[in-house]
């Protein structure tokens, strides 16, 4: 065991136990040195496949400190942690081992390999020959000394095993456990190419990454900068063949995030924007398209069948982590999977978590327009049994800002309704959120683990502005949804793990809009007055039920294998479409009434989808350094037929093959360089299918669904660095994109007639370009400063040179944040986010015409956040939109609704959190 | 820290520079053809173009364009009879610049163009006559009686081409607005026939045929039934501006042959915009 370093830092003389029994609590024990500053130690721990959970260490007299991991997590092959201590201004300082380098116990007398595997090159200070350690010694490595001495500590991992973009975070799942006899020998046998390609010389079962504890503390955006969603399992954004990005829930908390949709806004390449109803829509590289972008909750779908919409703007305070992938991800998650994919993970660790949160916005009459939310989850371990469970509860009156115009202007002038001088209206974000979710975990021993979890959400709110081109203040939006999953995981020796699923969602949706004002008339005659105005309500449920297995296979020392197969059955429960309205807009005597010539959607061909995939995806480390990835997925999707006139006959499965090729290349052990490349598909929405509303002079803007939509593709290219540097006592770490998407019969609603026109495939497709770059400079744990920018260009190749361009998302993007300590108990964050001039596109005449032009913008989020008080409690006080700024999105009908649609003004919010 | 520094300072200059470059946006004042200062012919007076003029009113512009559309098949077999356009298709907004009125005197290519946005088609159809008077029923169901004020005119409206004309009565209900219509130079007895071999061959573009503004209350299917014979126009593209086009040069091509309104629809007890003095 190794002497620390330097004798004034602080250190926990621990020595980790060789093996534990499985399932029995590990108890822990250290002697904390040189911690005068040090006020509280943690231990992080965590089982195979999990992120790291934390305890705090007792202490249980003089200096000697306990925790105890708890017995659910202590199953084969083994656990890791470290320890940390938190010092007196809220540093954290590495006490024993750390995140990249944690101590590992075997656990169960289990034989982690077989004989023919021989375990990789562990690095010295990786594992220690148990052998050597003394009962009670000094700390196993010495504590890295702050900054310099980390990146100097990084240096001789040169002479690690080969790099791969698996990372340490997997390692507890399926990495270099201690071989059952360790040996000096086998701890320097180096695997070879030359080893992997033999299979018969030794090799370990998985390469450690070298990745120094610099690397692993320059994590972009947080310490725990992990993504599960490139390879199915977690592995370091660096590295994965993905362009990613995770934020922990640290990251949430420093960004001032308080919605998920407040974390999408900063990463590079995206763009949150509002449309009219109030859904937020993700832009993503230039495009913007609902069903576009694959939204996940802990890995379930929740984009909906019949449209693609998601209910996805839950509140960040019970979430352990956001990744967002940019570009195709088809390859793992089929269909949608098409702009990026975008995954949200509830906290399920064990404890209790609590947060109360009360403000809102300077509303009329100087009245504030309060919101408040409250948020609990908990997790507890007993035994074998592990469970969890969160809720969010969130009420908002919401934002409320002057429409000065609308399309009824005239009519509304002429019928009284209001004078010359007021305006349209006012928009309405008022919402209730529920959110509540459940789940176990039951750890059978050998037979695996069985997992179950349950989720309801549901949401009332009112629409920004209304359905299209009228204020709407009236209306409306309901929207349930129900999740349930069953999970099995099981390893078979120590290079398989097999995993099934069975997953159930039903989605249901309730959007009732008021189009005209109250009292309107659409006519002369009573027959024609409207007295509560023109009103239509769309009621949609959908279900889908879903099987998957999938296993990961360690191929050797340098190969890893994920296979899986899905099955997707979805369905549409209901459609219903009324209006208080006839064709001729007459009022119907019954109130709201399907209107004739409606078109039945649940009992047609195209009602019911089966989607079968099968995936495979190979990582493969060539030589040092370098590693391969080769994924193909192969989908059939059930999709209508129709015959000569455009009717459906009859369905067919149409099927696609979407691969993905990646290398990842560490140059040095601070720059990976990455080559992609991926095809993704998305198949038509229902919605854009079948749905055929009636015409009429009050219903406009929506398009008729087309039977004839063929899946749209995309093939993307990228290229991609990442360098780590040390500047003096500061580090800097540096990412920078490149990509090229090329984008086949995609679908895109473009109004060429002013009727309601088809959908359709624009056959030229579209290509998008553009570059991203990230920077974070880091001085301390409470002290660092990042950005990033991302400038895209997106062209439809069907049109004009003079008229392909894209501009309705920001062009360029750069967002910034900085945060730093105000002395030893509050931090200060600044995030800032700016967009780039937005103006219409000119696909057709009619978006020529119906011209807007958004201006840049800035907008400022400004948070005091103090460290924890009394070990459990943190208040925030958090100011969004800090200067007011006038942020526009735009609408459908710029020509109607000039002001644009109005985004919410300045808030200002107080946290109280709490945990146990 | 030197090193950090310069580090920086390459990427903010970097940053800068890409951004000042790469944003680009569409030019939409881009001339919609080759010429746009081709002068295509001669207005005989000013073209008030708000909506209150090309969809409550008798149009200059409206008129040439249903006129241009009543020949567009003239080397046909079957020529068409009557011509429609309606008024929304007349647009003021332009690529950069909103135009209020149209000076008397040259109009150019590029003009024309931009008032005659929509690159519509133009398909001439056998029309019934039952057909015939329910498409201009709903053509002029929208106006405004007298006294009223003109708030949203219905671009629906219909200007028709030459030889045809109606008198259209706002006091009355609508579907009996119009009082007498003549197409073609010969009159139509009302109420409408519903005899359906009685035919009526018109020329209209492809986005009232398909059921825009309305009209498929009145049309039907007629657009899609090979039974009514619809053609579409092939010379020029086939869009309505450019047939526009060419029908001004042939017809107005000098100030001594310009383009005047003609008072094809006659209003009575309709309200009318009002027009400047001298007008």
């Amino acid at each position: 065991m190794a002497v620390p370093g330097r004798a004034e830092e602080p250190g926990l003389l621990h020595s980790p136990p060789e093996r534990a029994e499985p399932r029995a609590a590990l108890q822990l024990d250290g002697t904390l040195v040189e911690g005068r500053r040090v006020l509280e130690l943690y231990v992080r721990y965590r089982g195979p496949g999990e992120p790291y959970a934390r305890r705090p260490m007792e202490r249980e007299y003089g200096d000697l400190y306990r925790a105890v991991i708890p017995a659910e997590h202590v199953v084969p092959p083994g656990i890791e942690y470290y320890v940390e201590g938190l010092t007196a201004d809220g540093q954290r300082v590495p006490l024993f081992q750390s995140a990249s380098r944690p101590a590992r116990v075997l656990v169960g007398g289990e034989t982690p390999a077989s004989a023919s595997i021989v375990r990789p090159t562990p690095p010295p200070e990786r594992r220690p020959p148990p052998s050597r350690t003394p009962p009670r010694a000094a700390p196993l490595e010495p504590p890295p000394p702050p900054e310099r001495s980390r990146a100097q500590a990084s240096a001789p991992r040169k002479d690690s095993p080969p790099a791969t973009p698996q990372d340490d975070s997997m390692a507890a799942l399926t990495a270099d456990l201690p071989a059952d006899a360790p040996t000096e020998a086998s701890s320097s046998a180096r695997p070879s190419r030359t080893s992997a390609a033999a299979g018969s010389a030794p090799a370990p079962r998985e390469p450690v990454t070298p990745r120094s504890e610099l690397e692993e503390d320059l994590a972009l955006y947080s310490a725990e900068d992990t993504l599960a969603l490139a390879t199915r399992h977690e592995a370091a954004v660096r590295t994965v063949p993905a362009i990613g990005a995770s934020f922990s829930q640290q990251q949430l908390r420093s960004l001032g995030a308080r919605t998920v949709a407040d974390v999408l806004d900063v990463v590079p390449g995206l763009s949150v924007s509002r449309d009219v109803q109030g859904f937020h829509r993700t832009a993503i590289r230039g495009l913007r398209n609902d069903a576009e972008v694959l939204f996940l909750l802990n890995g379930h779908r929740l984009n909906s069948f019949f449209d693609g919409k998601a209910l996805m703007n839950l509140p960040v305070e019970n979430l352990e982590r956001v990744e967002v992938i940019r570009g195709p991800g088809s390859a793992l998650y089929g269909a949608g999977a098409f702009l990026g994919v975008v995954n949200i993970v509830t906290d399920t660790s064990d404890g209790v978590r609590t947060a109360v949160s009360v403000g809102g916005y300077p509303g009329q009459d100087d009245r504030l327009a309060v919101t408040g939310n409250g948020h609990l989850s908990a997790g507890h371990t007993a035994g074998n049994l592990r469970v969890f469970a969160d809720i969010d509860v969130w009420s908002q009156a919401g934002d409320s800002t002057v429409i000065e115009n609308d399309g009824l202007d005239d009519e509304s002038r002429s019928q009284g309704l209001r004078d010359v001088t007021d305006p349209a209206g006012r928009t309405r974000d008022e919402r209730f959120l529920f959110n509540a979710g459940a789940g176990a975990t039951y750890a059978m021993g050998d037979a695996g683990r069985l997992g179950a979890s349950a989720r309801f959400l549901t949401e009332r709110r009112s629409a920004l502005v209304g359905l299209f081109d009228t204020v709407g203040e009236d209306s409306k939006l309901g929207w349930n949804v129900f999740l349930a999953d069953l999970t099995w995981e099981r390893s078979f020796g120590p290079d398989v793990t097999l995993r099934a699923r069975a997953g159930y969602d039903q989605q249901s949706t309730d959007r009732f809009f008021q189009i005209t004002p109250h009292d309107f008339s659409a006519g002369t005659g009573t027959n024609r007055l409207f007295e509560e105005g023109m009103q239509e309500q769309t009621r949609v449920s959908v279900r889908s039920l879903t099987g998957s297995v999938d296993a990961d296979v360690a191929l050797g020392a340098y190969n890893h294998l994920s296979l899986g197969a899905v099955v997707e059955q979805q369905s549409l429960g209901e459609y219903d479409y009324v209006t208080n309205y006839t064709l001729d807009a007459q009022v119907r005597p019954d109130g709201l009434t399907r209107p004739e010539g409606l078109v039945d959607l649940t009992s047609g061909a195209a009602s019911r989808r089966l989607n079968v995939g099968l995936f495979a995806q190979d990582q493969w480390t060539v030589v040092n350094a370098l590693t391969l990835t080769f994924g193909v997925r192969m989908d059939a999707t059930q999709l209508p037929t129709v015959d000569a006139s455009g009717a459906i006959n009859g369905t067919r499965f149409v099927p696609t093959l979407n691969p993905r090729v990646g290398l990842v290349f560490a140059a040095t052990d601070a720059l990976v360089l990455k080559a992609l490349y991926g095809r993704a598909f998305r198949a038509p929405t229902l919605q854009e299918l079948v749905e055929r509303i009636p015409d009429t002079e009050y219903n406009q803007g929506r398009f008729e669904g087309n039977p004839r939509l063929q899946p749209a593709t995309v093939d993307t290219f990228e290229l991609g660095a990442d360098l780590i540097q040390s500047a003096g006592d500061a580090r800097v770490r540096l990412r920078a994109n490149a990509y090229v998407a090329l984008f086949g019969s995609p679908i895109v609603p473009v109004d060429t007639s002013g009727n309601i026109v088809p959908l359709r495939n624009r056959e030229l497709g579209v290509r998008v370009y553009g570059v991203e770059g990230e920077a974070r400079l880091e001085a301390s744990k409470r002290a660092y400063a990042w950005l990033n920018a991302s400038i895209s260009r997106a062209e439809d190749l069907e049109l004009p040179a003079q008229s392909r361009l894209l501009t309705d998302t920001p062009q360029a993007r750069f967002n910034a944040g900085v945060t730093m300590p105000i002395g030893a108990y509050v931090n200060f964050d600044v995030v800032v986010r700016t967009g780039a001039e937005r103006r219409n596109n000119s696909r057709s005449v009619l978006e020529l015409i119906r011209r807007y032009k958004i201006p840049s913008y800035s907008l400022i989020t400004a948070q005091l956040r103090t460290e924890p008080i009394l070990e459990h409690f943190e208040v925030v006080l958090v100011a969004h939109n800090l200067f007011d700024n006038d942020l526009r999105d735009d609408v459908p009908r710029p020509d109607r609704v000039p002001g644009l649609l109005p985004r919410e003004g300045m808030s200002g919010f107080l946290t109280v959190r709490a945990h146990y | 820290m030197p090193r950090s520094r310069s580090l920086f300072a390459a990427l903010t200059f970097g940053l800068g520079a890409f951004h000042g470059g790469c944003i680009a946006y569409n030019d939409s004042c881009q001339p919609l053809v080759e010429d746009p200062d081709a002068v295509v012919g001669y207005l005989a007076d000013d073209v008030l173009l708000d909506k209150v003029y090309t969809r409550h009113d008798n149009n200059a512009l409206g008129q040439l364009v249903a006129d241009a559309l009543l020949h567009a098949e003239d080397d046909s077999t079957r020529p068409a009879v009557l011509g429609v356009v309606n008024g929304g298709s007349l647009r003021q907004e332009g690529l950069c610049v909103t135009r209020t009125e149209l000076r008397q005197g040259p109009l150019t290519d590029g003009v024309l163009h931009e008032l005659i946005l929509f690159e519509n088609l133009v398909v001439t159809v056998d029309l019934t006559e039952k057909e015939l008077v329910d498409m201009l029923e709903l053509s002029v169901g929208a106006l405004y009686l007298e006294g009223q004020s003109i708030a949203s005119p219905s671009g629906a409206f219909l200007h028709v081409s030459e030889g045809s004309s109606l008198r259209v009565d706002c006091a009355q209900p609508k579907g009996s607005r119009v009082r007498e219509l003549m197409v073609g130079g010969v009159p139509v007895a009302l109420p409408a026939r519903e005899d359906a071999s009685i035919r009526y061959r018109v020329a209209m573009n492809a986005y009232i045929l398909e059921g825009g503004d309305g009209y498929g209350a009145a049309l039907g299917n007629a657009g899609q039934n090979p039974d009514r014979n619809p053609v579409q126009a092939r010379k020029l593209g086939g869009t309505e501006a450019n047939l526009a086009s060419a029908y001004m040069k042939a017809k107005h091509p000098t100030p001594v042959q310009a383009l005047r309104e003609e008072s094809r629809v006659i209003f009575q007890n309709c309200a009318l915009p009002a027009r400047p003095a001298g007008r």
